[in-house]
Parts: structure tokens; sequence; C-alpha cells
């Protein structure tokens, strides 16, 4: 063969290994944009969800974490160059109240409002798409500022200092194993990865028919580790976590559990497999940012039917219906949002849910259950606002006609708001055929508090022990209303209701500082006060107990008397303003957050 | 124009004699029905799974262990009969002496091995179509929804297997035995995986100071530049398991198939290369 030819054959062959290694380099530049987009998204819902503060690791051993920069700096490189995202009402705020970044509500697509004017408000697909094809032009963007983020990104990537990536087993590298089969893990499959992960997942169902729950965990977190899209592993994974292994386990006893400060509660071996799941799951979370069914388990699998924590069980539903969702989500979100006392918006979500499933036959029903628990909030307010007008008649002797006006006006505001509640009772517990046993329990219950107002308190016991087996779901608070109305008219108390006492003593005496949510807000104890969530070290007006301030603020905003309720100093806002409420602290109750 | 259209007619006559030759192949056939059937059992699989219902929560675990599964059975068996087909139509003919009748022939050199590699294309499209389309059924029983996405997955599948069968083919223009071009093949398909490494000792090295440690890095880069990089190619996975916090992969998708393409070209030119030179 002339050498001419050897030349041209060689040079043909140098020409396009280095065009396809040219096309090599765009592929790696697109796929660490993949990376950084992934990030984006995923480090912006947990910004909104979890908080920014959840980005910043104390205590941990290993690298040092460089999530709350690297977010800090999305935060400013995104702020000019995204179009503000039309309002979305509280949906724009976190937890505290603050205005969230401009990525974290461009990313994150919104929902429902709950101040119940227009709850419709989910942003069309084909917009999402828009704002998901802004952010993937965004991520490939190569000017200074981006291109320098990303570049630090994906070092800080490589070299595991990405904490918000994942929490198991040092899964700093998740962006290589779940997207483009990086270095590491995934080369050991050769791209068979996914597969690995399903026969490690069968083990899993392996284990859990032979009763190894102990073989359990490992291999959950395995196959996750494996294949972080696995979805079904997380959801699978975290019902066997909080039901399965602990369907025989008993209530671990108070005195036997220790406090955790990381989820603010005190757990024995059962409680903590409950946690167990809801980590898990949050770590499904950090992987799967926009799968419902994740944070749908996580809100009603974990933290509603185990935790009995109705706040983050709402707060998880809000979540899970961000993205597409199956229709009973909604239907679930808008119970427990009522349980939480955040009647506004469930109401609003039912107008909207049976405007577009007109029939559907649970919703009508469980949106006048919002409403009759709404009037009957409305009542105990308007009586709170008739004590403290009461009050301020003693407080303040020469208004005291006013004042008295006041508290009759606020009385039969009391009595109104009854009235509309237990019409809306009477009218659920007497539909033919289907009496809303719900409504029935809520019947018996106002009779029996009249009753025993009235000190008829035999009365009431009869009653209420009639009506806990008529009412299902007012078992409990029958039965628990029955032990106090025993104990205040001194009639004898059975065997059971004397150890329920005692287990509801002891119990109160442990839970007594544990965040608790009043009207939607979330309240946690720390440094011998009480705060709201979204309390910052704002500057305070103090109010004391019984005062006239107290009365003034309670008449004229009548929820606080549910707020200071919680017992002890209280922090709390009322429309823009902090109030210090400085109770003495509560005694004969265990603070879990003293040290020492 | 008349030159040309000989030219293709007699590529495409030995294109379409080297597909019904390989069509014919026994281990070929053994690797399709292998993969046919795990396909198709891919359907019972989940048989072993007790269903777990979370309330009206349904699962998702069957879909996903099909597409796994076929997922996994398309790669393997792909690249195993792609191998096989490339590292085997030119040394079969070099060793029982046709390829001499077919040269002595008004045929040249290129447009044998053109009709060569292209009739071995068809034995690749064949075979993925085949396991393609019932992996098609398979999600479609499983699903009821048409799965097209999965088509755009196959044919980034086509391409990386276009890669290893270009390269595995111009080494088999080197030899006169299928087991030398077998071996270079899953040699190429393996190291075609671990490429990131290269890449990684590139972006570690220099960390001790060392000049060796900063040449072994350089060298790495070097490699890395030069060598295909399959991994590229898990972009097939993104499209077919379609996450919802996933980028759109319109832009990479062309990209790709460039890829592949300019690499394949590159293998065909060395094929030709080595080839031209061989003493027949």
């Amino acid at each position: 063969m002339p050498l001419k030819k050897h030349l041209i054959l060689g040079f043909a062959l140098v020409l396009f290994m280095g065009l396809a290694s040219f096309q090599g380099r765009r592929m790696d530049g697109l796929r660490d944009s993949t990376k950084f987009y992934r990030w984006m998204i995923s480090a912006s819902t947990q910004a909104r969800i979890f908080g920014e503060s959840s980005f910043s690791v104390e205590g941990e051993d290993g690298p040092e974490y460089l999530d709350a920069i690297l977010f800090k700096r999305l935060v400013d490189v995104t702020e000019s160059r995204l179009d503000d995202p039309q309002s979305m009402g509280e949906n724009d705020l976190d937890e505290e109240g603050k205005m969230l970044p401009k990525i974290v509500r461009y990313s994150n697509l919104h929902s429902i409002e709950s101040d119940g004017d227009s709850v419709e408000t989910s942003v069309a697909s084909a917009e999402i798409l828009a704002r998901d094809r802004k952010l993937w032009a965004l991520a490939r963007n190569n000017e200074t500022d981006i291109a320098s983020l990303r570049v630090d990104f994906l070092g800080a990537l490589r070299n595991g200092q990405l904490y918000s990536v994942g929490e198991q087993i040092n899964l700093e590298d998740f962006y290589n194993q779940t997207t483009d089969f990086g270095v590491s893990l995934s080369n050991m499959f050769f791209g068979f990865r996914k597969m690995a992960a399903n026969l490690v997942w069968l083990e899993v169902d392996k284990f859990f028919h032979s009763g190894l729950a102990h073989r359990m965990i490992p291999a959950m977190q395995t196959t996750v580790a494996l294949d972080p899209t696995f979805v079904d592993a997380y959801l699978l994974g975290s019902w066997h976590l909080a039901y399965n292994f602990t369907a025989k386990m008993t209530d671990t006893p108070w005195s036997l559990r220790e406090y955790d400060t990381r989820n603010q509660a005190w757990v024995g071996q059962k409680e903590r497999y409950y946690y167990e799941a809801v980590t898990f799951l949050k770590d499904g979370i950090r992987k799967n940012p926009r799968n419902y069914k994740i944070y749908f388990d996580l809100g009603y699998g974990v933290y509603y039917e185990k935790l009995n924590d109705d706040h983050n069980a709402a707060r998880f539903l809000r979540e899970a219906i961000r993205p597409a969702h199956d229709v009973w989500v909604r239907r679930q979100l808008y119970r427990i949002m009522s349980l939480d006392d955040q009647f506004e918006g469930s109401i609003a979500g039912w107008d909207w849910y049976i405007e577009q499933y007109p029939n559907n036959l649970a919703a009508p029903r469980l949106r006048m259950q919002s409403i009759g628990l709404m009037h009957e909030r409305d009542a105990n307010r308007a009586e709170a606002k008739a004590h403290s007008a009461d009050r301020l008649a003693e407080l303040e002797p020469t208004r005291a006609n006013e004042w008295q006006q006041a508290a009759e006006a606020a009385r039969t505001e009391n009595a109104s708001q009854w009235d509309e509640a237990m019409g809306v009772w009477d009218e659920l517990a007497g539909t033919v055929g289907s009496a809303d046993t719900f409504a029935i329990g809520r019947r018996f219950r106002r009779d029996a508090i009249l009753k025993a107002e009235q000190k008829r308190y035999s009365e009431a016991i009869a009653m209420l022990d009639v009506a806990r087996w008529e009412s299902n779901p007012f078992w409990d608070e029958a039965s628990d209303l029955m032990i106090e109305y025993k104990v205040i008219s001194g009639e004898p108390l059975t065997v059971t209701e004397l150890k329920a006492r005692n287990r509801i003593e002891e119990r109160d005496k442990y839970i007594a500082l544990t965040p608790k949510s009043r009207d939607g807000i979330l309240y946690s104890y720390r440094d011998g006060a009480w705060r709201a969530n979204a309390y910052q070290d704002q500057p305070t007006q103090d109010v004391q107990p019984d005062s006239l301030e107290h009365h003034r603020l309670q008449f004229d905003h009548p929820q606080i008397a549910n707020i200071v309720d919680l017992g002890g100093e209280v922090i709390f806002r009322v429309e823009d303003q902090w109030y210090r409420f400085k109770a003495p602290a509560l005694t004969g109750v265990i603070d879990p957050t003293a040290r020492g | 124009m008349n030159a040309a259209l000989g030219f293709t007619r007699g590529s495409w006559t030995i294109a379409v004699y080297t597909w019904r030759e390989g069509m014919r192949k026994k281990t070929l056939i053994g690797f399709l029905t292998l993969s046919i059937l795990v396909i198709f059992g891919s359907q019972f699989m989940t048989a072993f799974l007790t269903e777990s219902r979370i309330g009206d929560s349904s699962s998702d675990v069957d879909a996903k262990l099909i597409k796994d599964i076929c997922v996994t059975v398309i790669s393997l068996f792909g690249i195993l009969i792609t191998i096989f087909i490339s590292a085997s139509v030119v040394p079969t003919e070099v060793d029982n002496k046709v390829v001499y009748t077919i040269l002595s022939k008004p045929i040249r050199r290129v447009q044998y091995l053109c009709g060569k590699f292209l009739g071995v294309q068809l034995i690749i499209i064949m075979n993925l179509a085949l396991m393609g389309g019932l992996f098609f059924m398979a999600l479609y029983f499983n699903q009821r929804v048409l799965p097209t996405l999965l088509l755009w997955s196959i044919l980034l599948t086509y391409f990386q297997f276009l890669i290893v069968s270009s390269f595995t083919f111009a080494i088999s223009c080197t030899s006169s035995s299928s087991v030398l071009p077998t071996i270079a093949g899953l040699f190429i398909y393996i190291t075609g995986n671990l490429t990131e490494y290269l890449k990684d000792v590139f972006v570690r090295s220099g960390q001790t100071g060392e000049v060796l440690d900063k040449w072994v890095g350089y060298a790495a880069q070097g490699l890395y530049l030069v060598l295909p990089n399959l991994q590229q190619f898990s972009l097939r996975d993104q499209i077919l398991y379609l996450q919802v916090n996933d980028p759109p992969a319109d832009a990479q998708i062309p990209v790709l198939i460039s890829y592949g393409l300019l690499y394949a070209v590159a293998g065909a030119i060395m094929s030709y290369w080595i080839f031209n030179r061989k003493e027949l």
C-alpha cells in the first residue's frame, strides 16, 4: 500500500477519533450538568422541606460539608436569572414564615393555598415543563459564575463533601450512582446495578418471611444504595420498619424511653423503628424529590398512623400534592389538616375537591366535619373572649359596662357558634342509612360537657359511656372525659380506669414539653420557653398572665388562649408583633431539653 | 454514478450473505433464544415477591423488575451477540479460505469489508429488534401503555453496540481465528465501561507532588480522551426509567448518536487499514 494511502487513512482515523473525543467531552459536560441540575432540584426541595439549616451539619465526623456554601451561591447566581414565579401565598414561605429564595420557589411545584380563596393554584404541567427547561438551560449555562459553581459542586461531589445528597452508608457519590454509573460501586456491575438491587431486594423479601428483621435493614439499605431511584424499596422498607417490625412489640414504658434530640421525641425500642422509617423515607426524598409516594407514606403512613403527629403528617401530605399524585392523597391531606386545626385550608381544599370530583361520597361528609370542628373552635374562641372581657371588667372598673357588654356579645357568639356546630353534627348524624359516627360522638361530647358544667357528672358519665360505644372515633376522648369527671365528682374509678389514669399522668409528664402544634403552627420548648418555629430572636413584648395586656390581647385575638395554654413561658406572634407570655414554668414535668 | 452503484450493490450482496450466514450460527441462536426466554420469564419473576400494597397504593415493583431484567438481558446477550458476530465474520472466511474466492472476483477489499461490516450490523439490529420488541410487549402487557420511550432507549443501546462492534471488527481483521477478537471484544466492552476510572485518576493525580504522579495523571487523561466511554450510554436508562427529577434528554441524544457514529467510522477506517495490509 502506498505511503500516501497510509497517510490519508492515518489522518482520517485521527480526525474521526478526534471528533468522537470532542463529542465525548460534550457528553461529559452534559452529564456534569445533569448532576448539577439534579442537585439544584434536590437541594431546593430540601431547603424548603427541611430548611436551609439542614445543610449545616454539626458534630459529624468526616469531611467538611459544603452544602450550605454551595446552596448560598446557587441562590445568588439564580436570583437575577430566573423570572419571579407567580406568587403562591404561603407556598412561598418557609416553615419560619420567611420568603423562600427564588430558585426554591421556581424549582418547586405549587399546589394549594390554605387561605381559602383560590385553592386551585396547581401550576399547569406545561408551565412545569417550561420551568424545568429553564433550569436545565441554567444548569448548562457557561457564564463564569454558574460554570465556577458547577465546577465547585462537582469537586465537592467527588470529594464526598455534599451531605445533602444522602446520609445512608456514605452515599456521597449518589449522583454518579443514580444516573451516570460513575466510578465506584456501580462499575462493579458494569451497568447492571439495578439488577443487583433487585436481587438484594428479593433477599429482603426472603428475610421478611423468615422473620429475620435484623438482617432486613442492612439489605434494604444496600438495595437503595445500589439503586437510589428504587422508590418501592423506600416505601416497602419503611412499611416494614414502621409496621411489621413493631407489630408484636408493646409500647415502651415512658420511664424506659430516651429523648431523641434529632426527632424531638421520647423513644424506646419500638419507637426507634418508627423514626428509622422516617429517616429512611427522608433519605428517599433527597434522592427522589419529586415522587409523591414517598411524601405520602411519610406523612400518612408514618407520621399520622404511627406517630400521631398530625402537624408533620399535614406538612408532608402538602408536599405530596405538589407533584402529580393520586386522588386519595388530597382526601387524606384535607382530613389531616382538619385534625391539625387548619380548618380554613381544609374546607377550601374540600370545596375544590368536590368541584373536581362531584361523585365522591366521602368528600362532602368530611367537609362537613371540618366545618363542624371549625365552629367548635370558634365557639371556644368566643368563650375565651368572653372570659377575657369579664376579667377586663374587673381590671378596668372605669370601663366595666363596656366590657360586660362585650362579654355578653361574646357569649352570644359562643352560643351561636355552638348552634352552628350542632346543626352540622345533627345533619351528619341524622343522615338516614349512613349516620356519621364522628358527628354522633361530637353531639354526645357537647351534651356531656354541658351536663358537667351543670355539675350533673353522673349523667355526663353515663352519657359518655353510651357515646363511646356509639361512636368509635370518640372512644378515647370519651374514656378520658369519663375518668376526668369521675375524679372531679369523687366517683370510684374502675381498675382499668385507674391504670389508664396512671398511664396518662405518666405520659403527660414526659410529653408536656415536646413540640406541639397550635392552629397549624409548631411550638417547640427550648431554653425554658415555648417558641413558635418562626421565632428567631426578634424583640418581644412581655405579657404577664391574667394581666390587663393579657386579656386585652386575648379579647382582640382569642386564638391565643389555645397557645398560652401550652403552659409555662410562650413566645408567639400575633400579626407582626412577637409576645412573650410569662407564665410560671410547669412543674412536675420532665424537660428533655434541659442540659445536664 | 455507475461505480458507486456497483460498489453499493457488491457490498449489499455480501452484507445479505453475511447476515444469512450469521443468523444460522448456533451460538447466536442460542444466545437469542436464551435472552428471549429470560425476557419472557421476566413477567413471572415478580411472582417471587410478596404482593405488597399500602392502603390503596399499588406497587410499581412489577414494572421495575421487568424493566431491570429486560435491560440487563438485552445489554448482556446483546453485547455477547455483537462481540461473537463481529469477531467471527472475517476470521472464519480467512480460515476456511472463502475470502480468497470472494476477493478473486471483481470485488474490492473495501467493498468486501463494507459488506461484512454492514452484515454484522444487520445481525445486531435484527437481534436487538427481536429482544426490544419482546421487551416492548412485556412492558405493554404489564402497564397497558405503549412504552414509546423504550424505542429511544433501544436506539442508544444499538449505538453502544456499534462502537464495540466496530473495534472488535477491526481487531478481527488482524486474525485468522475468532478467539483473539472475541477476547479483545470483551476486553473493549469491559474497559469501555471502566473508562471513567481514568478520569478519576486524572482528577486525583498530582496530590503527592511527585512528577510521576503527575505524568500518570496526564497519561490517564490522554487515554480518557481517546478511548470510547460506554458509560455515556447510561442515558438510555434515564430515558427508560423517566424519573421526574431528570432533565430533558433531547440535548444529549443527538450528541450521543454522533458519538457512537464517529467512533464506529474510526473503527471502520482502522479495519480497512489493517485489512488492506493483510496478505491475502
